[in-house]
């Protein structure tokens, strides 16, 4: 199904659930994937009707953050506002992956407080934008010690490391284009990293594997990449990790956190940038029901090489879901 | 046979439970009437087919609702529905197979997270991993809304349902098809999209329901390996039931 196919007035009634056969996700990305007129406007009538759930004003807020459009940022920018929390922080995540500087002093002008739950959203949209454009501030916390779990070694395995097929990487870029963050990745150099049944890709920003792109990194911040996970139930890829590395105060130390492209902690660690070669180690952020892992390696005009990389075969502890009272039924 | 309250026993209910609550696990009692275009759902509840699924190898289920109503801990009227009637037609699509679906708690719910939008297949990694309830049934998530064109995921120790967004009508049976689907990953059976009448064939090529539900003999097997207690495969998943 393809949205020419489909047209557009059927594709915007599915978009407002009047489909009896096209769900309103289905239509999103039929919308996202295709030069639809208008996409943007017929977007932003559904995530401006206070009617729709707030599921589907969220999905039509990340629509919008892959349509890197200026249509698209207005259309964000024009509803950072929104009545539910849970909207704005999809149009700030949106809104991080597509926006510059004008929606960086957007993001500032909110000025959000702790009691705002958009406001860690709001951070991470932020550094997203910084790191990409280089500009100083919005670093995201980086983690104690103590919230970086080690990996046992009694407890460790191995993760499968190796340099993506030619045939591969480019079905790799081909599905990470659909969420763009602005910067480009080299097909040659994308590394592919699998454990525990999970498939992820490393996919390094080209501009910081060029000649004295890493030693750049001694002084400005940068959007190093993102990790690509492979979809157990289709073979496709999307993004699950966005890498942002920033100078760490002395001449030759760099902070590197990667969170998940949602905004939840993911990975963080330190690096030294010496000869433009940046060695690095990387661990997991402490969080419910995490698998460990832990990363060493190396970055250079060559590519990216892992030293040691391993995981946990135990899982930090997880929640429970709330349980309703059991109804007499 | 055994009687009910043995049965009941043996998937570990309580003295008092309640028939279609707890027994089949559902919110709500046939005739299952909020699709009226869709003449596939099922219309009632037997009480005695229920009884020898049990003593079939079967496998228990916690349905958990992401993103339920802050105010009652419950999804949309036709939500609840649509849950119940895709427990009950995977419970017929497995049943020929001589696999049953034993106790299904469906009272678990998440609120308040950003989880009920699941925008890629991290965040529902994420969902899995950081979410599970500690019993011996298979956790499958209930998302108002996955995007990416697909109906459901497997996770090392879950797996995700979509309920297709306000539970469209014409989404009933593919609701029940993506859950089944998934069961069948989770325990160990791959894709067969050579064959649309196969339910491991992906929904986009297969056969429309109740078409696309076949298991064939090895896949069957392949199940059946993760009957407890001494498959290898322990270490991967949650182990099936002997017959009760």
């Amino acid at each position: 199904m393809t949205a020419q196919r489909v047209g557009p007035d059927r594709l915007r009634e599915a978009l407002r659930g009047n489909d009896p056969e096209i769900s309103q996700a289905e239509a999103l990305d039929l919308i996202a994937a295709s030069p639809f007129p208008q996409r943007e406007v017929v977007l932003a009538s559904v995530l401006q009707d206070p009617g729709e759930t707030t599921a589907v004003r969220s999905a039509v807020a990340d629509t919008l953050g892959r349509i890197p459009t200026r249509d698209s940022e207005l259309v964000l920018l024009a509803n950072l506002r929104v009545a539910q929390w849970r909207v704005r922080a999809a149009i700030l995540r949106a809104l991080g992956g597509i926006g510059g500087r004008e929606e960086l002093v957007a993001i500032e002008d909110l000025h959000l407080s702790e009691r705002d739950r958009e406001q860690g959203m709001a951070a991470f949209a932020g550094a997203l934008i910084a790191h990409r454009l280089g500009l100083p501030g919005h670093e995201l916390p980086v983690p104690a010690e103590e919230q970086l779990p080690r990996v046992p070694d009694e407890q460790a395995r191995p993760i499968e490391i190796s340099l993506l097929r030619a045939e591969l990487a480019g079905k790799v870029l081909e599905d990470v284009a659909r969420q763009p963050y602005g910067i480009e990745y080299d097909r040659a150099r994308l590394v592919r990293l699998a454990c525990n049944r999970r498939v992820n890709v490393v996919c390094p920003n080209r501009v910081l594997l060029e000649a004295g792109g890493l030693e750049r990194l001694r002084e400005r911040k940068a959007l190093a990449g993102v990790v690509a996970l492979e979809s157990p139930e289709t073979g496709d890829y999307s993004v699950s990790y966005v890498i942002m590395i920033a100078p760490a105060g002395s001449t030759s130390r760099v902070q590197i956190v990667a969170p998940r492209c949602s905004g939840r902690p993911g990975l963080a660690g330190t690096g030294v940038v010496t000869h433009n070669r940046l060695e690095f180690t990387l661990r997991s952020v402490e969080r419910p029901g995490t698998f460990p892992i832990l990363l060493s390696g190396e970055a250079s005009v060559d590519g990216i090489a892992f030293h040691h990389a391993i995981a946990s075969r135990e899982q930090l502890p997880s929640r429970e879901p709330d349980l309703l009272p059991r109804p007499r039924v | 046979m055994a009687s009910l309250r043995e049965l009941a026993g043996c998937i570990g209910l309580p003295d008092n439970f309640a028939l279609v609550g707890d027994f089949f696990g559902y919110a709500s009692a046939p005739p299952w009437n909020l699709a009226p275009s869709q003449n596939l759902l099922p219309q009632s509840l037997s009480v005695l087919t229920q009884a020898k699924r049990l003593q079939l190898t079967h496998f228990h289920v916690n349905v958990i609702r992401v993103g339920a109503s802050e105010f009652d801990g419950l999804m949309n009227a036709i939500d609840e529905q649509n849950l119940d009637c895709a427990v009950q037609m995977t419970r017929d699509i497995y049943a020929p197979f001589g696999i049953g679906i034993g106790r299904v708690i469906r009272w678990w719910m998440i609120q308040n997270t950003s989880y009920e939008t699941i925008d890629d297949d991290g965040e529902a990694e994420d969902l899995v991993d950081e979410y599970t309830v500690t019993n011996d049934g298979v956790d499958c998530f209930f998302v108002p809304l996955y995007k990416g064109g697909i109906g459901g995921i497997t996770e090392f120790d879950g797996v995700v349902v979509q309920s297709r967004v306000k539970s469209k009508e014409g989404g009933f049976p593919g609701t029940a098809r993506s859950m089944a689907h998934e069961f069948g990953h989770y325990f160990g059976l791959g894709h067969e999209n050579g064959s649309p009448g196969n339910l491991m064939c992906q929904s986009t090529l297969a056969n429309p329901m109740p078409g696309g539900t076949n298991l064939n003999d090895d896949q069957v097997d392949e199940m059946k390996t993760h009957v407890g207690p001494v498959s290898w495969k322990l270490l991967l998943t949650l182990p099936m039931k002997q017959p009760c």
